[in-house]
This record gives structure tokens, sequence and C-alpha cells, in this order.
């Protein structure tokens, strides 16, 4: 599993990719170091950083994105080049093909957001120009932040491997999946927030700190449905991945 | 003239996913239902309401549908482009008499054509809708016959801006995943970060205070950055109401001048890059 | 004892398109050509055999057992692909040393350095796939089939890109791990190859199995089918003359180089009727030879049929 998971990494860290990657993991923490000393120092905002900059920013739009692009392309690429097979032929249980390509998609994702994220949370937390983000305990935030973006990357990472898997215009739908249901539909039916990883993200962050992310709320659903549903949708997902790679066919 | 025409047909008919199985019919599907749905709806209402008091108009209507649009044009933008060049396709096109130039070219027309389609359908049945809510719709045909041509030339506008640059990002790469991921990044991105750059300040009270942005007056500029906006602000000097988001407000402190030109820039420049990223095609 | 690859009544439909059609065979040890027209369904019956594709109807076992979800199975079968893709970022080492780890394969360094002098890129096994020709390619993919010393070789269109040297160096190889008691099974378009080295065919058109066994065999079972003949002699005119008027010959004629040409049904009759004719009309015999002796003629004739 292991020689599955070094070869997986591999092939998501390309150099292009990784600097879009890493560019798009930068923009938070520029744009919280370049709010923060432009600010007026009396000022605060909370408020609009978190709902502006975590939610708007990182969580509804890099996040998604990141890992659609790397998860996608786990089983995607090998599809669309054909060497899927290379893989399949060999006496190894379809789970622990599953895995090391999930897993992939998660190491390289989690870890650029999770520092894109604590990291933007400190700047904005710290005294060095304006403070944007008044928390409780800076630590304390940016950690759940990091989980937060953890178990984001992870529901998102499981979903869109699947569907790497089963379509080749899976980006397609997971554009639609997050801009449409997740974006645009869940603002006019608060209901949607319980079948969208957005909201178990949201939700998983208000709840591991819910004084510092207090703005949040009123619009997040509870902390338990939160992490069932990141849970829940994760173990489906992969149920259904490794479901689909033993019935399919292998080009 | 033919081999130019065959193109754009072609064109029109990859993007909406004619003659192909569900998996490339079923995005430009969805996505037209989603794009036409908000023009359904607001015609439903002022129908049945009897008048058109609070609900969207011409004016607003490409603000609602822009991000849909830039979805759509993220999707299908690169089916366009980057299979021709993935499977060698491309060199078959240009054994023909036909240039890169022409290729380019014919599938930008056809993209424009299918956008243009979509933004002026919803324009349409908007007005259709208005015209059968009013109480006299002879009397509301004669005062708003000018919106028209306003959503005519709006409606241009946007579908230039959502064909061009996701075209251009499509010809860098022959992986269809990575343009749309990288366009949808480009423009959805941009927006929370000119919403950053122009934060309010709290504590104000809305909405009588206007937005005082810490940024200050660089605010006005840094609202540029928001890339589904800009087709918008140039459609706000189109059409006489005022746009009361907070871009458009701070934009409006700009000269008319600026808005269009960013707009031009965005415009014609990735549209040259394009033409010249295919002219330098060799078989 | 069950035949190393054992397919029963398949078939495989993609929406209305037929691929395979009830197929039956049997391949045993030894080398077998696959052969057929594109489209023929040759490929989706061979992804069947290596459980890549699932029959929609039917059974496949592979050594006596099934070869549907069962991926221990993998230790006993080498497959190679038709595609050419490979992981271009690995060397041509780390490319086979990645089929002998997933093939659970403990040390590497023996199979690996065994599987890749097989194919003779020992001096090339440090350069990234990328910078590979295309027969380089071809040869390390085999490499990588071939490392885990499988009983069953199942081969798609392997000469792809090859040249001439590189497919005799092929044809031994496949000729000495034959000769070890393995079942292979070759997929190819190039006719003459396959005839040099396959034993017996299974000719595949229509999604059909249309014949199998060793190709004269077939060749001389179809009865109906004519056989052309050309004979060079010393006067083609007087020959063709004589010829057009024995019962067995159905049609005679001159080609461009004045030889005759001749169709017949009935071959063994007309082995004693030219030379009696050569005689009575004082011709001399120079040559005379089968047209389509050839696989590639069976082929055609069974695929216009």
């Amino acid at each position: 599993m292991l020689v599955l998971l070094k070869i997986s990494v591999r092939q998501l860290t390309s150099r292009s990719k990784l600097i879009l990657i890493l560019l798009m993991a930068l923009l938070p923490i520029g744009m919280a170091a370049l709010v923060s000393v432009t600010l007026n120092e009396d000022s605060t905002s909370n408020g609009e950083f978190i709902s502006t900059l975590l939610d708007g920013l990182l969580i509804a739009g890099i996040l998604p994105i990141v890992t659609m692009v790397l998860a996608t392309a786990s089983f995607g690429n090998e599809l669309e080049d054909r060497t899927l097979s290379y893989i399949v032929m060999k006496p190894i249980s379809r789970w622990l093909i599953v895995l090391p390509k999930l897993m992939a998609s998660i190491i390289v994702g989690g870890l650029v957001l999770i520092a894109s994220g604590v990291v933007a949370t400190l700047l904005g937390a710290s005294s060095f120009g304006a403070v944007l983000l008044v928390l409780d305990d800076n630590f304390q935030a940016a950690i759940a932040v990091g989980l937060a973006l953890f178990a984001g990357v992870i529901t998102y990472a499981a979903i869109f491997t699947w569907a790497g898997l089963v379509s080749t215009r899976a980006i397609a739908f997971a554009l639609v999946y997050v801009f449409l249901w997740e974006g645009l539909i869940s603002s006019f039916l608060g209901g949607v927030r319980y079948l969208s990883v957005r909201g178990y993200t949201l939700s998983i962050l208000h709840g591991l700190d819910s004084k510092s992310f207090e703005p949040l709320g009123e619009r997040v659903i509870e902390f338990p449905a939160g992490l069932v549903g990141a849970a829940v949708t994760t173990t489906v997902f992969f149920l259904l991945t490794v479901r689909r790679l033993r019935r399919m066919d292998i080009p | 003239m033919r081999a130019r025409k065959a193109i754009w047909i072609n064109g029109v008919r990859t993007s909406l996913g004619i003659n192909r199985g569900w998996g490339p019919k079923t995005p430009p599907i969805l996505l037209f239902i989603a794009v036409m749905a908000p023009a359904v709806v607001i015609s439903i209402m002022a129908v049945a309401a009897g008048n058109l008091e609070g609900l969207p108009s011409h004016d607003t209507y490409y603000e609602i549908i822009s991000t849909l649009l830039v979805i759509f044009s993220a999707i299908i933008a690169p089916e366009l482009l980057c299979s021709d060049r993935r499977d060698g396709v491309i060199n078959l096109y240009l054994v023909r008499p036909l240039s890169p130039t022409d290729y380019v070219i014919g599938r930008w027309l056809a993209f424009l054509s299918v956008t243009l389609a979509l933004a002026y359908l919803g324009q349409i049945v908007l007005f259709t809708g208005f015209v059968l809510a009013a109480e006299e719709p002879a009397n509301y045909l004669r005062d708003n016959w000018l919106n028209v041509p306003r959503f005519l030339l709006a409606g241009l506008v946007v579908a230039i801006f959502t064909t061009t640059i996701p075209l251009t990002v499509s010809a860098f790469t022959t992986r269809r995943a990575y343009a749309a991921a990288f366009v949808i990044g480009l423009f959805i991105i941009s927006v929370p970060v000119a919403g950053i750059l122009t934060l309010c300040e709290e504590g104000r009270q809305l909405p009588i205070e206007p937005c005082r942005p810490p940024t200050g007056e660089s605010a006005k500029w840094f609202a540029l950055i928001s890339l589904p906006d800009v087709p918008i602000h140039v459609n706000d000097l189109i059409f006489p109401e005022e746009n009361s988001s907070e871009f458009a407000q701070l934009v409006a402190k700009l000269p008319s001048i600026i808005p269009i030109t960013w707009y031009l820039l965005l415009t014609i420049g990735p549209g040259f890059v394009l033409w010249r990223r295919y002219s330098s095609i060799s078989i | 004892m069950a035949p190393p690859i054992d397919v029963r009544s398949v078939s495989k439909w993609f929406g209305n398109v037929v691929a395979v059609n009830d197929v039956s065979l049997q391949v045993n040890s030894g080398i077998t050509g696959l052969l057929g027209p594109n489209g023929a369904g040759k490929t989706t019956l061979l992804h069947m055999i290596a459980g890549l594709t699932r029959p929609s109807e039917g059974e496949v076992a592979l050594l006596g057992e099934p070869v549907k979800d069962n991926p221990q199975l993998y230790h006993r079968i080498g497959f190679m692909s038709e595609h050419e893709a490979v992981y271009g970022f690995l060397t041509g080492r780390e490319f086979v040393e990645l089929a002998a780890r997933l093939y659970g394969l403990e040390p590497l360094s023996l199979p690996v350095d065994r599987a890749i002098k097989l194919v003779g890129l020992t001096d090339v096994q440090n350069r990234t796939l990328s910078t590979y020709s295309r027969g380089m390619r071809q040869r390390m993919r085999l490499a990588s089939t071939l490392v885990h010393d499988p009983e069953v070789l199942l081969l798609d269109e392997p000469l792809n890109g090859t040249d001439p040297r590189q497919r005799i160096e092929f044809q031994n190889l496949m000729r000495k791990l034959a000769s070890e008691g393995r079942t292979i099974l070759i997929s190819s378009h190039i006719l003459e190859e396959v005839e040099l080295l396959a034993g017996s065919i299974l000719l595949i058109v229509g999604g059909k199995l249309a014949a199998s066994g060793d190709f004269r065999a077939i060749r001389a079972k179809l009865d109906e089918r004519p056989y052309k003949v050309r004979i060079v002699c010393s006067d083609s005119r007087a020959m063709a003359a004589a010829l057009v008027r024995l019962e067995a010959v159905d049609s005679v004629s001159l080609d461009a180089e004045g030889a005759v040409e001749m169709i017949t049904r009935n071959l063994s009759d007309l082995q004693r009727s030219v030379p009696r004719l050569a005689q009575e009309q004082h011709i001399r015999l120079l040559r005379v030879e089968p047209l389509d002796e050839s696989l590639e003629s069976v082929f055609s004739y069974l695929v216009e049929r």
C-alpha cells in the first residue's frame, strides 16, 4: 500500500499543479497580512474576517477547488491515460487500492490547506497590524480552523475520488455540486446545509471553538450533525468507490 | 468559408452535448435550467403579484446569473479546445484549408453564440413575464421598450467576458479538468478577495451609513478585482438604474472610463493571448 | 484437468452493441494467437479473460479458478494491455519494481534484474520512461508483465511499435517461455508474426468465434472455399487451355507476368492432373504454388463471409 501511496502522491504533485495549489494556499495568508496592515488600528472586523476570509475564501472557495483538482485526478488521470490496469491487475484487495489513492489527495491537499488556514488565522489574530480577529485563544482557534479544514478535505476527497472513478467529467459535476448545490441552493434552502460538506466544515469549526467563531452561530448546523455528516459521507463514498472499482470495466 | 462555418457548428454542438451521450449532455442541461430558473421564477412572481415592485429586473438579471454563466463557461470551454489538442485531432483540422486563426475564431464564435443564447433567453422570458404582468401591457411596452436594446448590449458584454477568459485558459492545458478548475478558481476566488480588501467596518448602521472600507480610498480600485463583476460594472453604465451592491457602489466612484478600460483589458488581452497561442501551433 | 484458460458461453454487450457474442473456447499451454479485424471484440474478450471486464453472460476461469472478484489469481497471470501509456516520471527500473512490489515479490532485485535482462534493457533501466522510444517502452512493459514469472500470459498487441529485430527477439522470448510450460495468448494484427509463433489461433469476427485450431487445418476444412493456384511454365496459354477443360477447375486466367492463375475446389484432383497435362502438352513446369495458404487469406476469407 505504501508503494501505491508514494506513486499516487508523485502523480498529484507535478510542478504545475503544485505551483497553482501553493498559490491558492498563499492567498488567504496574503489577504490576512495585507488587510491587517492596512486596517485602522482601532477597528475590529471579526464577523467580516470570519465570513469573508475563512468562510467565503477558504472554506467555500479554495478548499473545494484544491480538493477537487487533486481527488478527481487520483483515478481520473489513470482512467484518461489508460494506466489503471497496471494497478488493478495485481493481487491486492480493491480497498487497498482505493485507500492510498484517497490518502494521497488528503495528504497533499490537507497539508497545504491546513497550513494556509492556520497561518491566516494566526495572522489575523496577531497583534501585528490591526487585529482582525479577536479570539478567545489564538491557538485554539487556529487548531479549530486546521481540524475543520482537515475534516473538509477528507470528506470532499472521498466524494471527488469516487466522482473521478465514475465519470470522465468528474470536475464538471464537482463544480456543479459545490457552487450550485452548496453555494447557491443552500442559500435559499437552509436544510441543504445538512447535506453539504461546507455545512459540515463550518459546523465543526464553530463546534470546536464556538467563542471565537460565534458570528457563525446563526447559520451553522449543530456540531454533532456536522461530525456525523462528515463521517458518514466519507465512509459511504469510500465504500462506493471500492464497489465501483470492483464492478467497473477497466479500460 | 464552409470550413469556418463547420467549425462553428461543431463548436455549438460540442458545447451543448448534441449527438453525444448523457455524460456530455448533463452539465449543459443542468446549467441551462439553472440559468433560466431565475428568469422563470421572477416572471411567475410578477404575473402572480400583478406588479413588478421589489422584483429584480433586467439590470440585475445578469448579476444574478453571472456565477452560473461562469460555471457553465468553465465546464464547457475546455471541451471545445482541450480535447482536440489532447487527442491530436487539431492536426486534422489544420491540414485542411483552415488556419489556426480560423479554428480558434470559429470556436470562440461558437461558444459566444451559446452563451449569448443562454443570456438572452432568460431576458426574453423576463421581458415577456413583465409585459404579461403589467396592468396595461401596451403601455408597459411603450414605456420600457428601451430595455430590450439595453439587455441585448449588456448580454453581449457579459457573454464576451465569460467566453474569452475560459477559452484562453483552456488553450494552455490538455486536461479539461484543470482548465475548468483554474477558471472557476480565478473567478470565484476573486470575489472574496475583493471582498476582504473592501471590508466594511463593523458597527456601521445599515442601510443609512455607507460602507467605509478600512482600505480607504483605494477600496474602489480593489473592488475591480472581483472578476464576475467586471462586465456588471460596464452594464451599470448601460442601465439607468442604480446598482446597490457594495462593489458597484465603490466602482461608481471611479470615472466611467476605468471600468470600461478594465473590461477591455480583460477581454482583448486574453483574446490576443488565445489567438497567439493557436497561431504558433505547428502540425 | 481444467485447461489454463476456459471461457464458457461468454457474451458482452454495451447498451445495444454486442461486442462479444456467446463465445466458448479453451486455451492450453503453448502460444495461441487471437486474431480478428478491428472491432471484432478481441480486446473485449481478452479483457474479460483477464478479469478487467465483467462478462454480461457466461463464465471465465483461469487455471481452474473463476477470474471474477479474485485478485489473488493475479499472482499467476501477466497481462499487457494494448495501451502504451506508462508512468513517464518513473525510470524503467522503478516501473518494473512497482509491479514487483505490487505482486509482493521479496526480495525485489533478483526478479527485477532478470525481467529487465530478458527484454534487453539493462543498459537503459535508470532512464525515465518519458525518454524511451516506443519500442523500448513496449519492452519495459513486457518486463513488468513477466517479473513475477506468471503461468499465464495475456498480451494485447505486444508488437506495437517494435522494429523487425525486436520482433524476432520477442518471438524467441515467447518460444522460450512457452517451452517452459506457460500458456500464452497473444492478440495481434500482425498476421505474419502470429503465423510464425502461434501453434493455434482463435479467430474472432463480429464478436463470434469464427474458427479455432491450427490455421492450416482450418484452411483445409474450408472445403467450399476455392483454392487459388499459380503455375509458371514454358507455355502458359497452352497450359491454360488444357486446364480449363478439367472438371476440377473453376476458372483460369493469365496474370500480369504471364503465369497461369486458376481457381479450383478440388486440390487433390488438380495435384494429379497438372503433371499429367504438362506431360501431354510437352510443357515444362517451372513453379506451382498455392496463392492463399497464408493466414492472411484465411482471415480475409472468413471476414468476408
